[in-house]
């Protein structure tokens, strides 16, 4: 008897999503997942361990499988249809996180924005190499905004508690 | 992927919960517009201009007060978030609770959080021109 991974409630054989919380059982079953991945895809992993690796189209880095036999537009760097393998990665979060980050005056959270953007269009284009990078980049960036704004926090309460009655025009 | 058991995720919440509502006690005692202040914006502090969170500390002063005219006058763009933003805590410290993670993320709608972040960012521009928007005080 199966489980599911997320919340414990015992799953049935053939179950693709958890009954008691909707998790996904098995890696890229995910419903939000338009981009079906047809079997020919599995290759190409395996290929380019085999084969010496051709020039790539333009845009994609070595080793990415970027690089597809049927390129039905003949484009370089296939920007407007160059599928990835992966699994969609949720924007949500990181949009919820950089409003916050606006919110929170952190100037941060403008790039953060713009990256957590990039993530959403990725996955909708499929590329989800482009979204993983893209998740990652706004990731470190709200990192970096959340450590800013700690660090202000401690060094606004050692300022306030070490120099006790310091008057600065500070804008709030 | 189910993080700590649910006993465990509970006690996380209360902490969490204990911590928010330790501060707003301290916010409702503090009045950030005379003495010190809490938090000081990075932004106006360097470039003199107002960004999207100004006033968002005093806004939600006002509104620990319950002086709701006030609050929108500091931070428009708090006081139409907040409740969003409530039921969106709400519903994820229960998710959490309930399920070790929030399957919320995968059913929000990126479009509309795209489409308001950016306009947060078009407010914290603006309101350097609309006195409207600006941080001001009510008599």
């Amino acid at each position: 008897m199966k489980t599911c991974n997320h919340c414990g409630a015992p799953l049935a054989e053939d179950a693709r999503f958890c009954g008691n919380c909707g998790a996904p059982v098995e890696i890229g079953t995910s419903q939000e997942n338009q981009y079906q991945e047809p079997p020919t895809y599995e290759e190409p992993n395996n290929a380019f361990q085999q084969n010496p690796y051709q020039a790539p189209y333009g845009g994609n880095a070595p080793g990415q499988g970027g690089s597809y036999p049927q390129n039905p537009y003949g484009m370089p760097g296939g920007y407007y249809n160059s599928p990835q393998p992966g699994r969609p990665v949720t924007s949500s979060t990181y949009l919820v996180l950089s409003i916050l980050a606006l919110l929170f005056c952190l100037p941060l959270g403008i790039p953060a924005i713009i990256f957590a953007t990039k993530i959403d269009r990725a996955n909708q284009e499929a590329r989800y190499q482009d979204a993983e990078k893209a998740a990652k980049t706004c990731k470190i960036l709200l990192i970096i905004a959340g450590a800013l704004l700690a660090a202000c926090i401690v060094f606004y309460i050692l300022f306030v508690a070490i120099f006790a009655g310091v008057a600065t025009a500070w804008y709030y | 992927m189910v993080l700590l058991n649910r006993k465990k995720r509970i006690l996380l919440i209360v902490l969490f919960a204990v911590i928010a509502g330790a501060g707003a006690v301290f916010l409702y005692f503090h009045n950030p517009s005379e003495g010190r202040g809490i938090i000081p914006c990075p932004i106006h502090s360097l470039t003199g201009w107002y960004c999207t969170g100004c006033g968002t500390t005093r806004a939600l002063y006002s509104i620990l007060h319950l002086d709701f005219f006030q609050a929108f006058r500091y931070n428009a763009a708090l006081c139409l978030l907040l409740p969003l933003l409530a039921c969106y805590l709400v519903i994820c410290c229960v998710q959490f609770i309930r399920y070790g993670w929030i399957p919320l993320h995968r059913k929000l709608s990126s479009r509309w959080l795209a489409i308001i972040g950016f306009l947060l960012i078009v407010f914290g521009v603006i309101r350097n021109f609309i006195p409207f928007l600006q941080p001001t005080v009510l008599f």
